[in-house]
């Protein structure tokens, strides 16, 4: 059977090649065009081109967001794009409108058409239409509960793909319009303004509801499905999705290097044990910015899996570095700086192909071999021994008590 | 075509009378936003009923369904196929495709609320055979008639209020145990906290649903949807009493007759602000407003 694919989403070309170097299987990205979160720096004909040459070498694939429902007006140039999308020579489209998945395969095009979770795909007779409408892979929705992903797999013969990490809808995907009508934005066209996670009073009739200090709101923990991968894998799911178009490379890098070792892990001794399972959702955590819990894999969600006031969400300032550059005679690490630390401190280094290890440093020069009393301008190139496991593209994070 | 929804089995001659020409009705469990239901043993009546005025009856089966509802899902599309039901309202691909199996895919009228936005999407549901397709309610006027020029069999809600949040999860219940707080009642509005407008809320065991701030109205648009090529007409009579949708349907079968209407329908709680509103695809993008 053929190892599952870890699919990670990437907003431009640089968080491409670090989630493909961290160990994903499959990229997915939006285009400048016709495609969701258009607030992610979407990619270029030339930089999709440049990241399938990339993705390629690295025996990874590259699957290409087409997902918007089209109006009218958004038709024109859909089939010129799907075509140089072949050109490009991308891996699989996602795509909501049917409309487009049939244009996809009228074409003269080799690259695969998803069904995107847009369309909500949550049993097998939806699977059944969309296998006979000639689709190669349905994204289930993520209201579906392991059970129940368990039963569809078992009932379908055309692959699909599950989300494993990352935000979740609050609404069947693709059916809420809440940003079109409290701010204009269409979310089915890559508008979303998230209205569902503000706060709303809840009224019966004149009377509130509602606890002013602790207003209603819709807004979903994140999905975090470390526990269920084994069962998924055993299910013979043919791709783990996390979601996140809009994350920065340095979540990228965590999330998708800890589901690399897990699955790993889970291919090679053929489960993992409970301290792994623990070390990996530690690890996951220090690069989360929202609480996580299991979505609807556990069943349907009840108020834990719910999130109410503002200081749920966390900020991260853990990431301190990338490792660019490293003189094994000297022992050296070159390192650009991303967040403020501090010489002489222990820090963590992670990588492709480093689990997280702590490291203690000592003193830091910069370029004019300056002794640095603190590490505080962003991008600047600064250099310290470095007695610990070491490659370039790591990153270096500090660590929280 | 008017169609609306009736709840009281009495009321159908009034509805016939008043011009309606089909009867929407929700039966458990496979509808959504159940404020009024009728029991499954009650249907054949409801079908008799509308036989003898001639109306059509069609039946909500909009819920989203998951596997382990699909054996049920089987069996009722047997029975309404069994009593000759006149149309079927989904909103899942598996409804379909368990309708075809059985045979009984021209009934059925894809009802997704947000997802039909082209006549290009019309087109690929038209050619599964189904009865009707119904175009998302944030359409402009002018989409709507571009898309009518185009495709012939498609279906626009024209009065009330209109889903714009379908979730599976039980969003009233998990707050209010969130809260340590107990309550039976279904019903709710939201008031966005820096906004005004409040958005009718409802919660039933299929999971939550937002409706739009108010309800959609077309006295104004009726006459140029029926001259662009429409012909099918959507009342959705949620929060609403059957002596009001009547009431309604009466006005817009004048209207459809050609007639003036000389009553002011401006002081309704309706909007018809939806016909001339565009959407727009991201943060600093100007709405437009026609």
């Amino acid at each position: 059977m053929q190892k599952i694919e870890l699919l990670a989403p990437a907003g431009n070309l640089e968080k491409a090649k670090t989630a493909i170097r961290y160990g994903a299987d499959a990229v997915y990205i939006g285009g400048k065009q016709f495609s969701l979160r258009s607030r992610a720096s979407n990619f270029s004909l030339a930089d999709i081109q440049e990241l399938t040459d990339f993705a390629h070498r690295h025996g990874s694939k590259v699957h290409v967001t087409v997902n918007i429902l089209p109006h009218n007006e958004d038709l024109e140039g859909l089939k010129e794009y799907l075509l140089a999308l072949e050109e490009a020579q991308i891996d699989a489209i996602i795509v909501a409108s049917p409309y487009l998945m049939k244009l996809a395969k009228s074409l003269p095009v080799s690259y695969q058409v998803h069904v995107s979770t847009q369309h909500s795909s949550t049993n097998s007779a939806s699977v059944r239409f969309w296998q006979k409408e000639g689709m190669d892979r349905v994204v289930l929705g993520r209201e579906c509960t392991l059970e129940e992903i368990e039963a569809i797999a078992q009932h379908s013969t055309l692959p699909l793909e599950v989300f494993i990490h990352g935000g979740m809808c609050i609404a069947y995907s693709g059916r809420c319009v809440l940003s079109n009508h409290l701010t204009m934005r269409d979310a089915n066209r890559g508008g979303c303004a998230q209205s569902c996670r503000w706060k709303y009073h809840l009224m019966d009739q004149e009377q509130e509801v509602s606890d002013p200090d602790d207003l209603f709101s819709m807004s979903s923990k994140d999905l975090q499905a470390i526990p269920y991968v084994q069962k998924l894998i055993e299910l013979g799911i043919a791709s783990l999705k996390i979601e996140g178009r809009m994350k920065s490379a340095y979540y990228l890098a965590t999330v998708v290097s800890s589901y690399r070792r897990l699955i790993d892990t889970i291919y090679e001794k053929g489960s993992v044990s409970a301290e792994e399972m623990k070390a990996i959702e530690k690890e996951i955590r220090k690069a989360e910015n929202r609480q996580t819990g299991p979505g609807f894999l556990n069943g349907i969600p009840d108020d834990s899996v719910q999130l109410y006031r503002d200081h749920d969400e966390i900020v991260t300032q853990e990431y301190v570095a990338d490792v660019i550059g490293y003189d094994p005679i000297t022992k050296t690490a070159k390192l650009l700086v991303r967040n403020y630390f501090q010489p002489h401190s222990v820090l963590e280094i992670f990588g492709p192909k480093i689990i997280s290890t702590p490291v203690k440093i000592e003193e830091v020069f910069d370029e004019e071999e300056t002794l640095l009393e603190v590490c505080n301008k962003p991008m600047e190139i600064v250099y310290t021994k470095w007695d610990g496991p070491i490659e370039i593209g790591a990153m270096v994070r500090k660590i929280k008590e | 075509m008017l169609i609306a929804t009736i709840q009281n089995l009495e009321n159908l001659a009034a509805f016939k009378k008043s011009g309606g020409d089909g009867v929407l009705v929700a039966l458990e469990p496979f509808s959504i936003r159940n404020e009024s239901v009728i029991e499954k043993e009650q249907l054949i009546e409801w079908k008799d009923q509308c036989r003898a005025l001639d109306l059509r009856l069609f039946v909500n089966m909009m819920r989203m369904i998951h596997e382990e509802d699909l054996d049920a899902l089987a069996h009722f599309l047997r029975y309404l196929k069994e009593i000759d039901i006149d149309g079927i309202y989904y909103a899942d691909e598996g409804v379909y495709e368990l309708a075809r199996e059985i045979g009984i895919e021209d009934r059925l009228i894809y009802q997704p609320e947000t997802l039909v936005t082209s006549w290009a999407d019309v087109q690929f549901y038209k050619q599964l055979g189904i009865q009707s397709i119904c175009l998302a309610h944030e359409l402009s006027l002018e989409e709507i008639e571009e898309i009518a020029q185009k495709e012939q069999d498609i279906e626009i809600l024209i009065d009330g209020y209109f889903s714009i949040l379908y979730s599976r999860r039980h969003l009233i219940k998990n707050y209010m145990h969130h809260l340590e707080k107990k309550t039976d009642q279904k019903r709710f509005d939201l008031i966005e906290n820096t906004r005004e407008e409040r958005l009718p809320v409802l919660e039933e065991e299929s999971g939550t649903f937002v409706f739009s701030p108010r309800p959609i109205q077309s006295y104004n648009q009726i006459q140029d949807l029926q001259k662009a090529g429409v012909h099918r007409f959507r009342i959705d009579s949620i929060f609403s009493t059957d002596a009001e949708t009547i009431e309604k349907v009466q006005i817009y079968k004048k209207l459809l007759d050609g007639e003036r209407i000389e009553a002011n329908l401006e002081s309704q709680i309706g909007s018809d602000r939806w016909y001339h509103e565009q959407t727009v695809r991201k943060k600093g993008d100007k709405a437009c407003k026609k």
